[in-house]
């Protein structure tokens, strides 16, 4: 006699009435309604917003966007050929080479990128004038695109190297036992691979260079953040004109955001890709 | 010719190399004292807040999250100087004066707005970082505190963020060393930080290697400490895995 099987009836659970995530979610989209109705409409229509309508506003801003994209790249392509010169250096088994680039990675690295922007600005005509020569009176987007690349390229070359450390030591036993000498190593076969593990971070490090250009425009470089400052200055002086400085600021920090963004969205897509 | 002219940049100006610095030492440890109490504030508020928009970002809550997700990238994706202006120029177009007095202690419009905008935007990297925490910790670990009965909030707080502050730490003290190094930007709206007691030196001296050489010793007492402290933080609590953060942890 077989037993008999049990039979169950199916037992729907329902949760509570109203769970915990339904009333976070509730409470949620009630306070993001509140936001955006209470102060973004608001803040919105009241503003001033006659000037953005004008395209030689827009034709402002875009010189000091070219500006920004132009030190931002430049000091990227210069950084990357720095601190994979640094990384290589510091991974050479001549002892002063690596403690020398060691020291200079570090050094870089524990400084604020806004010291390091503004002493460029400051010393290098300095220097000049004692060294009486005119060589170092250059324009502002150089003396940015070197403070910059000071600074970057000693984070470039820690991501070179993690990028190079993280390869397997097979493959480079691999290529000198096919008689491939260091330098041919490095080239051919490690950065290959390496450069694709370091794609995201070189990004993200891209991301905070064009964030970091806005600390020349302190001190003398007509970049974006620098031209905002300048319309809404410009605006404040017109008579019968609304002062314009936060629906400046926003527009300026909006286009920051979508670069920004852009590249982030990037750079995880890529980790996503390779990882 | 060019020798000499070496020598006048050793010692510029007359005196002995290092002479506007020993003259201002006060300035400078003033400038630094400063730097630490933004920093100590900023800390303070951007921890806060940062744990909290982690924690509304991985909660199932869609209206929170898309709030705390927008908080995050929006502050993470514009330049700190903006931000600063933001605070500093914008709030009094509206009508909003940060400067306040408590026990007798004046706070003033610059300091304020500038720490401020430096925590917030610390916050999101600070957000970041815990929310990258939040998600390592194995799911086991959360079904196991359910089976045994835990509520949300308890698992959350006796299971969850104990794991991850641990795991958190070490790339959190690189948030806050990139924040320390941040803060030399509001000597741009005037807060009296090592960076403008320097310019203010190098204004009144023209000895502008020395009070740069000055600066850059200052800044490496701070930031050094604060760095190995980090690499410590790392080998003690991620012996394993210190050096796939480190090789995560290159952005800022």
């Amino acid at each position: 006699m077989p037993a008999a099987t049990p039979t169950v009836a199916p037992v729907i659970r329902r949760g509570p009435f109203l769970s915990y995530a339904t009333l976070f979610n509730t409470i949620g989209w009630i306070v993001f309604a509140a936001i955006l109705l209470l102060v973004v409409l608001p803040a919105a229509r009241n503003g001033n917003w006659k000037p953005f309508t004008l395209p030689s506003t827009w034709l402002f801003l875009w010189k000091g966007l070219k500006e920004t994209l132009f030190v931002g790249l430049i000091s990227v392509v210069v950084s990357m050929v720095v601190g994979f010169l640094l990384a290589l250096g510091r991974l050479s088994h001549i002892k002063i080479m690596s403690l020398l680039s060691s020291g200079y990675i570090e050094l870089m690295r524990a400084l604020p990128s806004y010291l390091i922007i503004f002493y460029v600005f400051i010393g290098f005509p300095k220097l000049g004038t004692y060294l009486h020569t005119n060589l170092l009176n250059l324009e502002p987007s150089w003396f940015a695109i070197i403070g910059l690349s000071l600074y970057t390229s000693a984070v470039m070359a820690e991501i070179f190297r993690a990028g190079i450390l993280s390869i397997d030591k097979g493959q480079f036993e691999a290529a000198y036992s096919l008689g491939l000498e260091p330098g041919q190593t490095i080239l051919s076969i490690v950065l290959p691979q390496a450069v694709r593990r370091m794609t995201p971070a070189i990004v993200s490090q891209l991301i905070t260079l064009i964030k970091d250009t806005s600390l020349a425009s302190i001190i003398a470089l007509q970049e974006l953040t620098r031209a905002g400052k300048q319309l809404y200055e410009y605006y404040s002086g017109v008579a019968g004109q609304k002062p314009i400085l936060l629906e400046t600021l926003f527009v300026i920090a909006f286009i920051y955001f979508v670069i920004c963004y852009a590249l982030a969205l990037l750079s995880k897509r890529l980790e996503i890709k390779y990882h | 010719m060019t020798i000499a002219a070496a020598f006048g940049l050793l010692a510029e100006t007359g005196s002995y190399f290092g002479g506007a610095i020993i003259d201002n030492i006060g300035l400078f440890v003033q400038g630094m004292l400063m730097t630490v109490n933004i920093s100590f504030w900023a800390m303070l508020v951007s921890f806060v807040v940062g744990l909290i928009v982690a924690v509304l970002r991985v909660t199932p809550s869609g209206g929170l999250s898309l709030l705390a997700a927008t908080y995050t990238e929006f502050f993470r994706n514009t330049p700190l100087v903006v931000q600063v202006m933001a605070f500093y120029f914008g709030l009094p177009v509206l009508g909003v004066h940060l400067s306040f007095s408590l026990f007798g202690i004046y706070v003033g419009d610059a300091y304020a707005a500038g720490t401020l905008a430096l925590a917030l935007y610390t916050g999101a990297y600070t957000a970041e970082t815990i929310r990258a925490g939040l998600l390592a910790v194995p799911k086991g670990q959360r079904e196991a505190s359910y089976s045994l009965a835990l509520s949300t909030l308890q698992t959350l707080r006796l299971i969850i963020i104990p794991q991850a502050i641990r795991m958190v730490l070490p790339p959190l003290a690189n948030v806050y060393s990139a924040m320390l190094k941040n803060s030399a930007i509001l000597a741009y709206i005037g807060v009296a930080d090592l960076m403008f007691q320097a310019d203010y030196v190098n204004n009144r001296t023209f000895r502008t290697f020395e009070v740069l050489t000055a600066v850059v010793v200052f800044y490496l007492m701070l930031t050094l400490p604060l760095a190995w402290f980090s690499h410590w933080l790392d080998a003690k609590f991620n012996p394993l895995r210190s050096r796939t953060l480190r090789l995560r942890g290159a952005r800022d």
